[in-house]
């Protein structure tokens, strides 16, 4: 008995979302038809679905709030993580750039003199006044 | 009145207030999906908050294809689905499963006690669900999508997805009946 009943019940319920067979339709109906149990049952899973279907979250006024907040946050972090992830491969680049630029500093002049690096080792005295006088 | 995609196509320009009118649109969808998932805690605001979060990052990957309340909701499943993991994971997080957030997730006190009473029932019937059944119940019963539907979201035939509905009814039914 149990077992028809709960088999009787899964079409029930299957019967609220999904079509049945004719054969499972006919077997549903005779049995509602016979049972008061089954029709309450029947009217109690409606009432359940129904209270389902209207249950909400409560209103919150201020979420849209939030969310803009922590949009506004997660721009920055993210900006800080580029920054954070970007950083050793800049730092590198510039080693390479300077490394490459004293190389060929060294393979032309012969040395790595600061007068030679700012390219001031050749300029003498009289270059000097040359310049000024020509109003440099 | 602009449409979803007027507003997305603005957001995506930068446009703060068209994302601010799609949270607005679409947050008691979003925050009904979660808070059925998780509970009326402080992690479902924060999951709820992420789901926007995870949209304006990848807006330019939304096809339109299906609505953007659906696309919401599975991304809302989805992050649901992962906090729930974690709480798994973590025992002591899972200790405060069920302690209400009275900082920022207070319900609307202006709402009649036996409103608040059912409310609170059908939440915490949802929450002795199984996730798997849980995510169904959800979907199907407090959201409204079709079985068809559901088990399109879920990738799940729809077969094992009557089957579970039918399961999570039952249970449902019982807990709800002893409240």
């Amino acid at each position: 008995m149990d077992r028809e009943y709960n088999h009787i019940l899964d079409l029930l319920l299957r019967s609220l979302d999904t079509e049945l067979s004719r054969t499972e339709t006919e077997r549903l109906e005779q049995a509602l038809q016979e049972s008061e149990v089954l029709r309450e049952e029947k009217n109690r899973l409606l009432a359940m679905r129904e209270q389902l279907g209207a249950w909400s979250a409560s209103d919150d006024p201020s979420f849209a709030d939030r969310v803009m907040v922590k949009l506004g946050k997660k721009a920055e972090e993210d900006l800080s993580a580029v920054i954070i992830r970007l950083f050793p491969r800049v730092a590198a680049a510039c080693v390479l750039i300077l490394a490459v630029a004293l190389g060929t500093i060294y393979v032309t002049e012969g040395s790595l003199m600061l007068d030679t690096i700012i390219g001031v080792n050749e300029v003498v005295l009289e270059d000097a006044v040359l310049l000024v006088e020509d109003g440099f | 009145m602009h449409t979803d995609k007027d507003l997305i196509e603005l957001a995506g320009k930068g446009d703060q207030k068209a994302f601010r009118l799609l949270v607005e649109r679409y947050q008691q969808q979003v925050r009904t999906t979660v808070v059925g998932m998780l509970g009326d805690v402080a992690e479902a605001d924060d999951v709820a908050q992420n789901v926007f979060i995870r949209f304006y990052q990848s807006m330019d990957k939304f096809r339109g294809e299906a609505g953007l309340g659906t696309y919401l909701t599975r991304i809302a499943i989805n992050l649901s689905l992962n906090e729930l993991k974690r709480r798994q994971r973590s025992v002591k997080r899972f200790l405060s499963f069920s302690k209400p957030n009275r900082d920022i997730d207070l319900p609307d006190r202006s709402e009649s006690p036996d409103r608040l009473d059912k409310r609170d029932s059908i939440s915490k019937a949802l929450q002795a669900l199984d996730p798997d059944f849980r995510t169904i119940a959800v979907l199907r019963l407090v959201d409204g999508y079709s079985v068809k539907e559901t088990a399109e979201m879920l990738q799940l035939p729809m077969g094992t997805v009557a089957s579970r509905l039918a399961r999570a009814q039952r249970k449902l039914k019982e807990i709800l009946r002893n409240e």
